[in-house]
């Protein structure tokens, strides 16, 4: 692959629902346009934003890049190869390379299994550290390296608070050596002073793994904080994509410009934050 | 309803100069009558018995709020922010907890009323508005019934006369074409709509105190601003008082006129909202104010999280309850409780922090 080749090409993208009528007697009566049509290049090293408000289909988009969903029409790219077709032992590949991160940590992890095993898991679903020390030890690293403590091991999901879980499932996500991380809304759960926690890791993880992100947020400053160009949804569709800086200092579209000027005190925040 | 304008709330925020607070409870009989706090908590207390142990979920906290005026409750998950402002209601009582210290309401204790008369004033001079409306509103009666009989058990109103007012109400709130949608379903509304029906339904008896929990918090940001918007409209016209509670410091921003800060069951900071901004001392606002990330400041650079995370409610640390999370704790904080005192110069200024006052801003100037 060549540098200018995007690592991840998504086109032409649509994914409808049915709507289906009725208890006794199901029929369908037409479809809901989850994801209309859209198109967007992501490239090795960057991180992607996807912003908009609840049904953009911001999530939907995440679900259809990690083939969680099957699309209605279009195609992804991911790393030279088109992946909306494949199945089995092609799939799995691609999962390998492919990771998610989820919104909620508290529904994510499976509650009667040690942490230890869930960021185990992938290891030994995709048979990368056959041998059992070697991975424990590969699974502590792991740890280590979210910021939980190594010896919390054996310990269970409910043990921890919801930024220490959001740890867990970003050292799984981080178990394989990942090439994209997806990330669905990852601090919206969070308290404010957890949430830095969890933003400032995953910005470590990628500057220190060389990792892709796609990262989706409905926080305008959040996706500030975190992303090089960022893609804004509105009804399934891109309204306007652009770089962070000519989003946040020039947004084009009428409806960024709404986004932006709902943010609810933000200048204020700012403008106060100078010493008196 | 016009596009989300900061405007409307920019005005309502310079009007801000802050309610003298008089120390003492006393009525002062050179001061007008109406310069009297219209609510003033006084080291309210409320714990629940749980199979682990009493929660103090708020402990030993006062403040007050002129007329007119907004109080933002500021605080994270587990903070007391909600038990803070819902004991003002009663509605702690009903959960089983128990209630310590002294909530007047114009001069009434009403933590000395019995539910019956707790009842006359709840929905009627002091109305609330919930974080989910689908939840608050009974989701098998129309809209404007369950407006109606808000209406109905305060006042002795006909049925046609207070649906007639029902459909000026949802009229008010920005509720398109209300004679028809006064027949909707929750389900039928949107969710921005449906809290329009829930503010609705909190103004029907015109409350002198709107109580609002986490108003906008299940909301998009879009219908977020107009919700807020929406709200400090109403509150100017009506002259209604507002506590809001929130985590979110953007929304307090634009709303209060006073901040109070909650950490672990207590005020650890209150103040007018442009100096929790301008001039912080507690080092947790510190914290809070900078690990959230802004549409305007540095990018490059890391946020600066509060290190660990919220104590447990069972077993709150001794002394200062923020010591094992802030940075410039001394051995000393973990035996002392700080009191919430004036910071020097600032009587509306008040801080729960052991730390000297100028050693506190010049922290916080070397941090701004």
């Amino acid at each position: 692959m060549s540098p200018a080749e995007p690592l991840l090409r998504v086109k032409g993208l649509v994914k409808e629902f049915a709507i289906d009528r009725g208890v006794m007697l199901r029929r369908n009566v037409g479809a809901v346009k989850a994801v209309d049509g859209i198109e967007f290049d992501v490239y090795a090293g960057e991180t992607f934003g996807i912003v908009g408000e609840s049904g953009s289909g911001k999530s939907t988009t995440a679900r259809l890049i990690a083939r969680l969903l099957d699309p209605t029409a279009g195609e992804v790219w991911f790393d030279g190869r088109e992946i909306t077709a494949l199945r089995g032992r092609g799939l799995k590949q691609i999962r390998r390379d492919m990771q998610m991160v989820f919104q909620d940590p508290y529904s994510s992890l499976n509650p009667r299994r040690t942490v230890g095993s869930i960021v185990a898991e992938p290891l030994q679903i995709h048979r990368a550290e056959p041998d059992r020390a070697k991975r424990k030890q590969a699974v502590q690293e792991l740890m280590r390296t979210v910021g939980l403590n190594p010896e919390h091991y054996n310990r269970y999901p409910h043990e921890f608070s919801g930024g220490q879980r959001q740890r867990v499932g970003i050292a799984r996500a981080l178990a394989l050596r990942p090439k994209l991380l997806i990330a669905d809304e990852p601090v919206s759960a969070l308290d404010v002073s957890i949430q830095a926690q969890v933003l400032n890791l995953l910005r470590e993880c990628q500057r220190e793994l060389g990792l892709t992100m796609v990262f989706i947020s409905h926080d305008l400053s959040v996706i500030r904080h975190m992303c090089d160009r960022i893609a804004v949804m509105h009804d399934g569709k891109i309204v306007e994509l652009a770089s962070n800086d000519e989003l946040y200092s020039a947004p084009r579209d009428p409806y960024t410009r709404e986004l932006l000027a709902a943010v609810p005190g933000a200048r204020r925040v700012r403008e106060r934050t100078i010493p008196a | 309803m016009s596009p989300p304008d900061h405007i409307v709330t920019t005005e309502a925020y310079q009007v801000s100069a802050a309610t003298p607070v008089s120390p003492s409870s006393s009525p002062d009989p050179a001061r007008p009558a109406d310069a009297e706090p219209l609510l003033q908590v006084k080291d309210l207390r409320v714990s629940y018995a749980t199979e682990d142990g009493a929660v103090r979920a708020v402990d030993g906290i006062s403040y007050e709020l002129g007329r007119g005026r907004t109080l933002g409750i500021v605080g994270e998950s587990g903070s007391g922010k909600t038990v803070a402002a819902l004991s003002v209601l009663g509605l702690t009582r009903a959960e089983g907890a128990e209630v310590g210290g002294c909530i007047e309401f114009e001069g009434r204790d009403l933590l000395a009323l019995d539910e019956r008369e707790l009842r006359t004033v709840r929905g009627n001079e002091i109305a609330m508005v919930f974080q989910d409306p689908l939840s608050s509103l009974h989701p098998l009666y129309r809209v404007g019934a369950q407006i109606v009989e808000a209406i109905r058990a305060h006042q002795d109103m006909t049925k046609a006369k207070a649906r007639a007012r029902t459909i000026e109400l949802l009229d008010l709130v920005g509720i398109p074409d209300p004679a028809k949608r006064v027949d909707a379903y929750p389900h039928e509304m949107s969710g921005g709509q449906r809290q329009r029906a829930m503010i609705a339904m909190a103004l029907a008896n015109d409350p002198k105190l709107l109580i609002a929990d986490e108003p906008t918090t299940a909301l998009d940001v879009t219908v977020q601003a107009q919700i807020l918007a929406l709200l400090s409209e109403l509150q100017q016209e009506r002259g209604m008082a507002l506590v809001l509670v929130t985590h979110d410091l953007g929304v307090v921003a634009d709303m209060a006129d006073d901040i109070a800060v909650m950490y672990a069951g207590e005020i650890v900071e209150s103040a007018p909202a442009e100096r929790v901004f301008a001039a912080p001392e507690h080092p947790y606002t510190w914290g809070l104010l900078r690990s959230i990330p802004t549409l305007d400041g540095p990018r490059e650079e890391l946020l600066t999280p509060i290190p660990g995370s919220p104590p447990s409610p069972l077993a709150p640390p001794p002394g200062c309850r923020f010591h094992p999370r802030c940075p410039y704790a001394q051995p000393e904080h973990a035996r002392t409780n700080p009191e919430l005192l004036s910071t020097p110069g600032q009587p509306d200024h008040r801080v729960a922090c052991l730390l000297e006052p100028e050693t506190r801003r010049g922290l916080w100037r070397e941090l701004a």
